[in-house]
């Protein structure tokens, strides 16, 4: 009984879209000029749109500008939740070191991330004009959401429950250059020197 | 009236969500862009021919090229002049060979402003024997360039700036190497 019951609740929560005369009715009072250049339904690019940026020449004088390389792949059959730990790991390291971490890491990520990671250095060097393949180091990893999609998994005795299918997004961006040296971590006597600043900034407004 | 002007269907219909409307869009954006590119692809078609624009072009799109002509040494010389039809009888090309001894300034840089290759300051001299071709069948057809000729003596161009690395030759584990 249950189970009919929220299968057909479901059903019209999907469909419920899908409603033909309210999407005709809406259609005839739309105005003229609308604002809204892009639909939703189209997959956000801006990740890959930022290799295309040329700079102007630099002029002899200037301090020479490392080189940026963007990549990402998307719609990689593993959960965000878990991919981030992958790219909070390899976060601020070089790429040689970020490679030899994830070969060894048993993670079902690891092995993608190790082909994305190859793939831009292959990058760098072929078109981006990168002199040394080890002169890089990873300056941004982040992991995104992709489309999830909803299935239903079968349980005994006739019960269901709804499976979500998560898939997610890689970016990373290298940067040529060593790595940035770690920055040391806070000692007492930092804080202690904080805490005693901010007793002297103290000071009394809108009075004599 | 001659040649009436057909408004496009549905002006006064259009809204942004519609087909029609993001088609014409689509065009205005494609037609700004091509004309605000840094070059005029339309002027650069009718100075080449199509054998020699895709030598010319490839691999420009994210670089920045800096190229300007001093002055000529000597003055160009027609070397040598051939004119033949080509895949069908009637299709006649004619195709001649200038030599040029001419100082010239090349400055390539990559996608970041770095110089790639050649130096803003140093003129080269430089001799190439260009070859032009016109389609002498049509009487408005123009002179365009169609490639060059590099002959085996000249000397051995600039080195680019960077070092590039040549993958050797595979090894085997199981065997020993020196």
């Amino acid at each position: 009984l249950c189970l009919l019951l929220t299968g057909s609740a479901w059903a019209r929560g999907l469909l419920g879209w899908a409603q033909p005369e309210r999407w005709l009715a809406s259609s005839s009072l739309r105005p003229l000029s609308c604002d809204h250049t892009s639909t939703h339904l189209q997959k956000p690019v801006k990740w890959e749109k930022k290799n295309r940026i040329v700079y102007p020449p630099q002029l002899p004088g200037e301090p020479r500008r490392p080189a940026e390389i963007y990549h990402c792949r998307r719609d990689i059959k593993y959960s965000h939740e878990k991919m981030w730990y992958l790219a909070k790991l390899i976060k601020g390291m070089s790429i040689d070191q970020a490679l030899a971490q994830l070969e060894f890491s048993d993670k079902k990520g690891a092995k993608v991330i190790k082909e994305v990671l190859l793939e831009a250095q292959d990058m760098a060097v072929r078109n981006n004009n990168v002199e040394y393949k080890s002169n890089l180091h990873i300056a941004v990893s982040a992991t995104g959401r992709g489309r999830y999609v909803k299935r239903i998994r079968y349980h005994g005795k006739g019960m269901f429950g709804i499976m979500k299918i998560s898939r997610c997004h890689y970016f990373v961006k290298l940067v040529e250059g060593p790595p940035p040296p770690p920055e040391p971590p806070k000692t007492g006597f930092d804080q202690a020197k904080e805490y005693v600043q901010q007793l002297r900034n103290r000071t009394l407004v809108h009075t004599l | 009236i001659i040649d009436p002007y057909v408004p496009p269907e549905g002006d006064a219909r259009l809204t942004s969500l519609s087909k029609d409307g993001l088609k014409q869009r689509m065009q205005k954006l494609k037609q700004s862009a091509a004309s605000q590119l840094a070059f005029n692809k339309q002027k650069l078609h009718s100075l080449v021919t199509e054998r020699c624009y895709p030598d010319m072009v490839r691999g420009n799109r994210y670089k920045t090229i800096r190229w300007s002509f001093v002055e000529s040494l000597e003055p160009p010389r027609v070397v040598h002049l051939r004119c033949d039809s080509i895949v069908n009888r009637g299709n006649l090309y004619g195709q001649v060979t200038v030599r040029m001894h001419t100082r010239q300034v090349l400055a390539i840089y990559d996608r970041f402003g770095r110089l790639m290759y050649g130096g803003e300051q140093a003129p080269k001299d430089v001799l190439e024997y260009v070859v032009f071709e016109r389609y002498l069948v049509n009487p408005y057809g123009t002179w365009r360039m169609h490639g060059k000729i590099v002959p085996e003596w000249a000397p051995p161009k600039d080195p680019i700036i960077k070092t590039v690395m040549i993958p050797g030759p595979t090894l085997d584990p199981s065997q020993e190497y020196e």
